[in-house]
């Protein structure tokens, strides 16, 4: 079987995680490890940015969600916003152009995770809970149909938010993924310390860029392989005709992965 | 000129709005217990509890008591610095009864003074609380009154403590990273911070705190609704369908202390209660007591979802406080 092929395998699962309250179990003690809104009906597992903001209203020193946090970062990094987050899977299958902007622009996902934090502070609220497209989806829309909603401000607010990142995903691929997703922010601090890792043979390399016409992040990986952007998705070893790229579990900071 | 007439004049109704709005309550007063026994002569344990249900946070709080009331606290109360947004204060107090006061029942008043903040506008707050006090004959032995400890909520120094090595830990990884000598031990260090704070937190009972989090949907957090915070009040239409119930009503209000939604449609409740006497109601929080939200179907896909207003005769819940007073209205079987 192919990489692209088991990605899409696990990204299914972790839609299938995502959604495994519809086997009756209820609310459980796990942080999901991308953005998935703990309101969806069917989630049984807390979302890190909501718990993240109530957290911050509460005072609560977050040693649990740092703990969980730290250990998703081990495993994969960004691995999790390539292979498993269900709102990356909704990005990657409206992936259509792989547009390459100036990498410096995806600075924007940390003022997003610092307003994030910032106004949680401010408000005493779940502030971008407000915003959250991946809400909008899964709690906005499913509670309208449960008759728990209604059609209201901020139901059009949270509408605007879905219809804007959407038709971001469709322009720019991974657009979600790649300027404003706060959980992509926190993992991509541990990118390039993570165990899944994208190793670069420079000996293979011809610098063809055929990787870079690939990635769906707008990055180069011949050039910058442990780039915070990357979500380890595993499209530039596929493309790579010379496997120089490829994709792996490994112990961080090898030294041939260096060039 | 006559711009700054405008100027002024809309200066001034916005200051005049500000304080119309800022000069309502934002703290809600209880006493236990209801009636205090006192023996003539003798001590005993009262306390009053503060909830601050608006987003604003009540400073310097302290309570007032009256001179010559006959029963008088044993000590100078210590004032409260502050009550954050959504979140409760205690103030124990042991009270003496004066050796020549009667046997009865008699009130004494207080007064809980503090002041809020919205933005530069700032406002000190008059709360008059009355103490139901009865006052019996002294017995034999008089029981011995302390004050509880305070609950041990939190353990700060040593939490931060923690953190602050998890973060040495953490930029340890990050210097050992740069070097590049041995990453075995960078991937060492941040599983052993990952463990360890996964260990704290589910000591502290965190991960139950999260659980709690997800279990519980407030209408206000997600955005399904906007929180209502203003002081609830009752239409004339809906005072004149309220007077003309006949039935007895029992609601149970399901609340969280963290919901922001949540003090609107409790005051919202015990003023239609205080309106037509055959309303009553009780609250329930859903942290505390979340079999009774279970018992009651106060649930959507397996989300116990606040506020909620159930109507026990008929099951019949009410989510939300859009509308709420028509939609409660409509429960009741007078809306227009």
């Amino acid at each position: 079987m192919t990489l692209g092929r088991w990605r899409r395998l696990v990204q299914g699962s972790g839609i299938l995680f995502g959604l495994f309250g519809m086997t009756g179990i209820g609310m459980t003690h796990i942080i999901f490890p991308g953005l998935h809104c703990y309101a969806c009906p069917l989630a049984v597992t807390v979302c890190p940015i909501g718990l993240m903001q109530n957290l911050v209203v509460f005072g609560t020193p977050p040693f649990f969600w740092l703990g969980a946090i730290v250990a998703y970062g081990l495993v994969a990094g960004r691995g999790f916003c390539g292979w498993f987050c269900p709102f990356g899977t909704l990005n990657d299958l409206l992936s259509f152009r792989k547009a390459r902007i100036r990498s410096s622009f995806s600075l924007s996902k940390y003022v997003v995770l610092a307003g994030t934090l910032v106004g949680a502070w401010a408000f005493a609220d779940t502030v971008f809970c407000k915003f959250c497209p991946a809400a909008s989806i899964e709690a906005s829309l499913p509670y309208l149909f449960l008759g728990v909603a209604d059609v209201n401000e901020p139901f059009l607010i949270h509408m605007a938010t879905l219809g804007a990142a959407l038709l971001g995903m469709v322009l720019i691929s991974r657009f979600w993924c790649r300027y404003l997703c706060p959980m992509g922010a926190v993992l991509s601090l541990f990118n390039r310390v993570s165990l899944l890792r994208l190793r670069l043979d420079t000996d293979r390399c011809t610098e063809c860029s055929a990787c870079a016409t690939a990635c769906p992040m707008g990055i180069d990986p011949h050039k910058e392989h442990d780039n915070h952007n990357c979500i380890k998705c595993g499209a530039c070893a596929e493309a790579c005709k010379f496997s120089a790229l490829s994709l792996g579990f490994g112990l961080p900071g090898r030294k041939k992965d260096s060039r | 000129m006559k711009t700054r007439a405008i100027l002024l004049l809309l200066l001034f109704i916005l200051v005049a709005s500000g304080s119309a709005h800022a000069q309502e309550s934002i703290l809600d007063l209880s006493v236990s217990p209801d009636l205090l026994q006192v023996a003539v002569g003798g001590r005993a344990l009262l306390a009053i509890e503060i909830e601050n249900r608006s987003t604003h946070e009540a400073d310097d709080v302290e309570v007032i008591w009256a001179s010559g009331a006959g029963v008088v606290p044993e000590e100078p109360l210590e004032p409260i610095d502050s009550i954050a947004a959504f979140s409760d204060g205690l103030v124990h107090a042991i009270v003496v009864a004066d050796p020549d006061l009667e046997a009865g029942i008699m009130s004494v008043p207080i007064e809980i003074i503090y002041t809020y903040c919205i933005g530069e506008l700032c406002f000190q707050i008059v709360e008059p609380l009355e103490l139901m006090i009865e006052i019996v004959e002294a017995a034999a032995e008089q029981p011995d009154v302390v004050v509880p400890p305070p609950d041990a909520e939190s353990n700060l120094p040593w939490q931060a403590g923690s953190g602050g090595l998890a973060l040495v830990l953490l930029l340890a990884a990050g210097i050992l990273r740069r070097t590049r000598r041995a990453p075995w031990l960078v991937a060492l260090l941040i599983a052993v911070v990952a463990v360890g704070a996964i260990t704290i937190g589910v000591l502290d009972g965190q991960h139950e705190q999260a659980q709690g989090i997800g279990a519980v949907l407030c209408t206000s957090c997600v955005g399904l609704e906007i929180a209502r915070t203003e002081e609830p009040a009752l239409s004339s239409e809906g005072i004149e369908a309220l007077e003309g119930i006949t039935e007895e009503i029992e609601l149970i209000v399901f609340s969280a202390p963290w919901c922001h939604a949540c003090p609107y449609a409790k005051g919202l409740v015990a003023l239609m209660a205080e309106t037509c006497d055959r309303i009553t109601y009780m609250v329930s929080n859903v942290d505390e007591e979340p079999e009774l939200a279970e018992l009651h179907g106060v649930i959507r896909a397996n989300r116990t979802v606040v506020p909620a207003v159930l109507r026990v005769d008929t099951g019949e819940v009410v989510f939300g406080v859009e509308d709420l007073e028509v939609r409660l209205l409509e429960m009741f079987g007078r809306a227009e």
